[in-house]
C-alpha cells in the first residue's frame, strides 16, 4: 500500500500557543485511520491544515500527491469531508444540497440515489435546516460521498446520531474501505473507533504520541490481554503451568476460574495449546483485549 | 483560473433574487423614477423621451450603495462563523473563486430588480409618449450594471477583510455615507487650502459672486469624479446624451435652462470653451474609476482572506 496522507514536522502556532507541535503523520491508502485526542489537542487544526483552510507555521503535508498549501483545490477535489458540527445551507432542501455540492465538485449525481444511501430519500424535499441533528449528519455524510473521493475525512461523525445512524456511518465507512477509500476520522466515541479503525493516531498537546494498529499500540503501551479459563479438574496444575510460561505476566485464581494476564491477543492461542498439550481440559475460555479507551488513556 | 465558482454564483443569485429586501429597495427607485420625470421644455429638448429613463438615475445612484453594503457585508465577514461558508471552502473551489462567485451572484441578483425598474421606466415612456431610444436606454442600463457590479465587488472585498459583518457594513456606511454627504463640501475646503482662493462672479441676472479655490478645473473635476456616485452620474449622463458633468441629470437640465445657473454644476465642454476636455475627464474614465476603486478594495480583501486561517 502507498502513503496517501502524510505530514512532516507540521507546526501551527496561534500567537504564543502551539496548537500543533511537529506532527508526523503517515496514513496508507485504503486504511481507516482513527484520529484520537482530547479536546484542544490539535485534531481539528490538523484537519484544517490538511484541507488548506489553515496555514501551517512550519512543516510540510501531502494528500494524494498534492500539497494543500500549493494546490488546495486539487487536494479538496480528492477529499470528501464531513466537518464537525456540519451546518446545512439556509433554505436549501436535502436534494438541493446534493445538487449544489455535485456542481461544485463537477459531478453528475442523482440526488435521490445519494440521499437513499443515507436513508434520507423521504426527506429530500424538506428544507435541511429543519432536519434533526442525526438527519443533518446523514446529509453531511451523503455530501461527503459525492463523486466517491479517494479520501474521506469525517470529523466527529457520530455526534448526534442514534444507534441506527451510527450503524449507518459504520456501514458506509466499511463499504468505502472495501472500495479502497482511505478514511480519516476523529471521534470521542472510542467504541466506534475500535470497531472501525485499522490504524489509530493519538494526538496530545499537538504531538502525535502514538500511531499504529491496535495490536501494535497494545504492545507499545505494554497493555495486557486478560484471558479467563474455566478448567474441569486440574486447576492447580493449570495455574502452575500458566505461571511458568514466558508470555504470561500474572495468573490469578478466582475460585472456579483462572485469569491470565498476558502480552497480546494472539498469545492466548499459545496458552490454550500449552494447556491441551498437558491434557488439562478447558471448559470455557474468554478473552478480554485492551480497548481503544485503554490505549487512549495510556498515551494521553 | 478561479476554480469552479459558477455554482456559488448561481446559488447567491437565487438567494438574492428571492430576498424580499432587494424588492423592497426597488420601491423608492421606481416611485422616484415614475413620479419625478422632468417635464420642462429644456428636458424635452435635451433628453426627449430619455427623460423617462433619466428619472431613475437618482434612485439607482443612492439606493444601490445601500443595497450593496447590506448584501455584501454578510457574504464573508458575517458568514465566517456559519458552518456553511466553511463547508463551501472545503469543496474544490479556490478562495478567489469563492469570493468571485459571491460577487457575481449577489450583483446579478441585485441587477434583476434594478433592470425591472428601468424596464418600468421604459414602459412608462411608451405609454406616456413614445418609446425612449433603445440604444441610450441600454447604455444607461449597462452603466447601472457596472455600478452595481463594482460596488458589490468592493463590498465583498471589504467583507472578506473582516471577521464579522458589522465592521465592513459600519465602515462602508460611515465612510461611504460620509463621503456621499460631505465630499462635495470637504473637497473645496481641501482645494482652497492647497491652491488658495479666488472670487468668481456668476453670469445670472443677479450679480452673485462666490469664493472658489484656485485649483485648476482639471484637478477639481477629476477629484469630484472619484466619488462612486458622481462617477455613476457622469457615466449615465454620457449615455443619456447630456453634457460631460458629474451632477445629477435633473440639475444638469436645470443648468441648461436659459437664464438659470445651477450651483456646483460644471459642464466641462463649456468650462473648457474652445480647448478639448482632457482624456482623463472623459465620461468613460468614470467607469474606469469605478472599476479601479472596487478592484483595489477587492484585492485588499482577497489578500486578507487568502492569508488568514479559516477558523479565525
Amino acid at each position: 500500500m502507498t502513503e496517501i496522507i502524510s505530514t512532516t514536522n507540521l507546526v501551527k502556532n496561534y500567537g504564543d500557543i502551539r496548537a500543533v507541535d511537529g506532527l508526523n503523520l503517515s496514513i496508507e491508502s485504503g486504511t481507516v485511520f482513527g484520529f484520537l485526542g482530547p479536546n484542544g489537542s490539535g485534531k481539528s487544526t490538523t484537519i484544517g491544515m490538511l484541507l488548506g483552510l489553515i496555514h501551517p507555521t512550519d512543516g510540510t503535508m501531502c494528500l494524494a500527491g498534492h500539497d494543500p498549501q500549493v494546490e488546495p483545490v486539487s487536494v479538496r477535489s480528492k477529499v470528501g469531508v464531513l466537518p464537525e458540527n456540519f451546518t446545512p445551507y439556509p433554505s436549501l432542501t436535502g436534494r438541493e444540497h446534493i445538487k449544489y455540492i455535485s456542481r461544485l465538485r463537477g459531478e453528475e449525481i442523482d440526488p435521490e440515489a445519494a440521499l437513499s444511501e443515507v436513508g434520507l430519500e423521504r426527506a429530500q424535499d424538506r428544507t435541511a435546516t429543519a432536519y434533526s441533528k442525526g438527519m443533518t449528519q446523514r446529509l453531511g455524510l451523503a455530501m461527503a460521498l459525492i463523486g466517491r473521493p479517494p479520501i474521506l475525512i469525517l470529523d466527529e461523525p457520530f455526534t448526534g446520531l442514534d444507534p441506527d445512524g451510527a450503524q449507518l456511518v459504520r456501514d458506509v465507512v466499511m463499504r468505502e474501505r472495501s472500495r479502497g477509500t482511505t478514511t480519516l476520522f476523529s471521534s470521542h466515541i472510542l467504541g466506534q473507533v475500535e470497531t472501525l479503525c485499522d490504524e489509530i493516531g493519538i494526538i496530545s498537546q499537538g504531538t502525535l504520541v502514538a500511531e499504529g494498529s491496535m495490536a501494535g499500540l497494545q504492545k507499545k503501551g505494554e497493555l495486557l490481554t486478560h484471558t479467563t479459563f474455566k478448567i474441569q479438574d486440574q486447576t492447580d496444575d493449570a495455574i502452575d503451568l500458566l505461571d511458568s510460561l514466558e508470555i504470561v505476566e500474572n495468573v490469578s485464581n478466582t475460585g472456579s476460574t483462572i485469569v491470565v494476564d498476558h502480552d497480546s491477543e494472539s498469545s492466548h492461542l499459545d496458552l490454550v495449546r500449552q494447556l491441551q498439550k498437558n491434557e488439562i481440559k478447558i471448559t470455557d475460555a474468554t478473552i478480554q483485549t485492551p480497548t481503544v479507551e485503554d490505549i487512549y488513556r495510556e498515551f494521553t | 483560473m478561479p476554480g469552479n465558482w459558477q455554482p456559488i454564483a448561481r446559488r447567491e443569485f437565487r438567494t438574492t433574487v428571492k430576498s424580499r429586501f432587494v424588492w423592497i429597495l426597488l420601491i423608492p427607485i421606481v416611485l422616484d423614477g415614475l413620479l419625478n420625470v422632468i417635464t420642462s421644455q429644456t428636458a424635452i429638448q435635451h433628453l426627449g423621451n430619455l427623460r423617462y429613463i433619466a428619472s431613475f438615475q437618482r434612485g439607482i445612484g443612492i439606493i444601490t450603495p445601500i443595497a450593496c453594503i447590506i448584501l455584501g457585508a454578510k457574504t464573508v465577514g458575517g458568514a465566517r462563523g456559519e458552518g456553511y461558508l466553511k463547508y463551501t471552502a472545503i469543496q474544490p473551489v479556490s478562495r478567489i473563486g469563492l469570493l468571485l462567485g459571491k460577487v457575481v451572484g449577489r450583483a446579478s441578483g441585485l441587477i434583476v430588480p434594478l433592470s425591472a425598474g428601468v424596464f418600468l421606466g421604459y414602459l412608462h415612456g411608451v405609454v406616456g409618449a413614445n418609446a425612449p431610444p433603445l440604444l441610450p436606454t441600454v447604455g444607461f442600463w449597462l452603466a447601472s450594471v457596472l455600478y452595481v457590479g463594482t460596488l458589490m465587488l468592493a463590498m465583498v472585498g471589504l467583507s472578506a477583510t473582516f471577521k464579522n459583518a458589522l465592521a465592513p457594513s459600519g465602515l462602508a456606511f460611515i465612510l461611504g455615507g460620509g463621503m456621499f454627504l460631505f465630499y462635495d463640501n470637504l473637497l473645496p475646503i481641501l482645494l482652497k487650502s492647497i491652491y488658495g482662493v479666488e472670487e468668481v462672479s456668476s453670469g445670472t441676472s443677479f450679480a452673485v459672486s462666490s469664493v472658489h479655490s484656485s485649483a485648476p478645473l482639471t484637478v477639481s473635476a477629476f477629484l469630484t469624479r472619484l466619488l462612486p456616485t458622481n462617477a455613476y452620474y457622469t457615466l449615465t449622463n454620457w449615455t443619456l446624451g447630456l453634457p460631460n458633468t458629474d451632477s445629477l441629470s435633473i440639475f444638469v437640465i436645470y443648468q441648461l435652462t436659459p437664464q438659470v445657473t445651477a450651483l456646483d454644476v460644471v459642464l466641462l465642454e463649456n468650462a473648457f470653451e474652445s480647448q478639448p476636455v482632457p482624456v482623463y475627464l472623459h465620461p468613460l474614465m468614470s467607469g474606469a474609476v469605478l472599476v479601479f476603486f472596487s478592484t483595489f478594495v477587492f484585492v485588499l480583501g482577497y489578500y486578507t482572506f487568502n492569508n488568514t486561517d479559516f477558523n479565525q
